[in-house]
């Protein structure tokens, strides 16, 4: 993550990554999409094929996401959407409104990551973002609208084929309507940290043993002994092969973690 | 005390000393059910010892309270027996709980909650646990002080309390177990709260037929265990008014 990204993404509480597939890339991903969503199986897409699974390591974005959540993070959800023409769209939300108890403003719980597979046609559907709305406090109530369009200050965020947006979980965002006679198509990740539920489909044994053989996609997926349902510790686990990351806003942490014992030294 | 007058304690101190929680009877039988699961070496398993322990998970004279400082979306993260040594260097030092937690806003968030039910008196100088009141609410990375002894700790309040009281402490306020100096053990039941969106300690399946069967019971006890409800998203659940 570069230091214009981190300042781009603390301000506005997205990032656009233009580019982020190569054309090689784009046809694989479009053909394996396809194949699933004919399987009406794009809330499975980790058992649907295994790039989808590599996917989430991809060096246009994991780093990035890893810099925003820390060494704890963790795949919450992973699944295709397809917006045919006419599709509706999705109104005004924050998708962490749900989450009780946290200073969402100030906080950074999840991360969604959207990687379009069509480029956005005249009248088609794109995702809007109220810039630098992850900022809000969550008693801000969203107002009454009569359409997506209609939110001041409002951004269509319109992309070219390839492109990956990354959404802070605390943004006001919605999707616009499909106007157009074009099929669009999107692979969406939602990231979380590790001490936080997760919602995968249940994974096959095939998929469980390609992510078995990579500690970071064990880690992300949630797979292995060590990293069962249940948590024990869980908050300290680690990405490996990454600059440690504690997350953005960047915080401090006390160096002493005990005092007083008065017995054996502080740590 | 209300829930509201807890929560309004709560937030100003990090912590609320519920007095009387339990009293009569029913603190016979804790103290009782206790000490068989301390006999039988299974105060960490505790939930298998005595139905006893799955009903104070969702008591009365603290749930509301836990309700109205964590939230509607309340899940238990776990439920234990802790004995502390007569006469031993068994204390904790001052620390935070939630020191090694990324992502979240801790001054204005309440992401952990911790519940001690006390099961015998605990003398001034019977390991009690200390809180430096108002802690939760210092700017992340204020510095622990190097100190050389629990009692050296500026500001900090004891938990000198009787059998049947309880303790609701913020996961972010400074904290600490005394040594035990006394010349009985210190007993008390301890829980940990949390939200529904994230992990607990059990998974229910692993847990007896006669405990799930407890917990099946009604949707409250269904949320605060963690047993899944496919239809609605654990970034949505909440508990149900009770009565």
């Amino acid at each position: 993550m570069t230091e214009a990204q981190k300042i781009e993404y603390e301000a506005q509480g997205y990032l656009v990554l233009e580019g982020g597939l190569d054309s090689g890339e784009l046809a694989e991903f479009r053909t394996a999409f396809d194949r699933v969503s004919e399987d009406d199986s794009l809330e499975d897409l980790p058992n649907g094929d295994d790039r989808f699974i590599h996917l989430a390591l991809h060096p246009t974005f994991f780093p990035i996401v890893h810099r925003i959540l820390s060494d704890d993070v963790q795949i919450r959800t992973l699944c295709g959407r397809v917006y045919a023409p006419g599709n509706e769209g999705m109104e005004w939300r924050r998708e962490v409104a749900g989450l009780l108890g946290v200073a969402h403003e100030a906080s950074t719980l999840c991360v969604q990551v959207h990687i379009h597979l069509d480029e956005t046609p005249d009248n088609g559907t794109c995702i809007a973002v109220v810039p630098g709305s992850h900022r809000f406090k969550s008693g801000l109530q969203l107002p009454d609208l009569d359409s997506v369009e209609a939110m001041p200050h409002a951004k269509l965020l319109k992309v070219e084929a390839g492109t990956t947006i990354l959404l802070h979980g605390n943004l006001w965002q919605a999707q616009t309507r499909n106007g157009s006679d074009v099929t669009q198509r999107c692979i969406r990740f939602e990231f979380v940290h590790c001490w936080m539920r997760q919602h995968l489909p249940e994974l096959s044994p095939e998929s469980i043993e390609i992510i078995s053989e990579s500690h970071n996609l064990s880690q992300l997926f949630g797979v292995g002994e060590d990293f069962n349902e249940v948590a024990k510790g869980y908050w300290f686990r680690t990405i490996e092969g990454y600059p440690t990351s504690t997350g953005l806003p960047e915080r401090r942490f006390s160096e002493l973690k005990v005092a007083g014992k008065g017995f054996v030294p502080n740590s | 005390m209300s829930p509201e007058e807890a929560k309004a304690e709560y937030d100003a101190q990090g912590y609320v000393h519920i007095q009387n929680a339990l009293e009569g009877e029913e603190l016979v039988r804790l103290q009782a059910a206790f000490s068989r699961a301390e006999e039988q070496g299974t105060l960490r398993d505790i939930l298998s010892q005595d139905d006893l322990f799955v009903d104070l998970v969702d008591h009365p004279s603290w749930l509301p309270i836990a309700q109205a400082i964590v939230g509607d979306d309340l899940q238990l993260r776990y439920i234990r027996g802790q004995v502390t040594k007569a006469q031993s260097d068994s204390g904790s030092g001052w620390h935070c709980d939630l020191a090694g937690i990324k992502g979240v806003y801790l001054p204005d968030s309440v992401i952990m909650t911790k519940l001690f039910v006390y099961v015998d008196d605990v003398p001034e100088d019977g390991a009690c646990l200390s809180f430096v009141p108002g802690s939760h609410r210092y700017e992340m990375g204020h510095p622990l002080p190097d100190l050389q002894s629990h009692e050296s700790m500026p500001h900090h309040v004891k938990m000198n309390v009787p059998a049947g009281d309880a303790v609701l402490m913020n996961g972010y306020t400074w904290h600490a177990r005394f040594h035990n100096r006394s010349d009985r053990p210190r007993k008390v039941i301890e829980s940990s709260y949390i939200h529904a969106w994230m992990k607990t300690q059990y998974n229910f399946n692993d847990l007896s037929p006669h405990v799930q069967s407890l917990i099946m019971a009604s949707h409250n006890r269904r949320q605060l265990f963690g047993v899944p409800e496919p239809e609605r998203s654990d970034w949505e659940r909440r508990l149900e008014p009770v009565g």
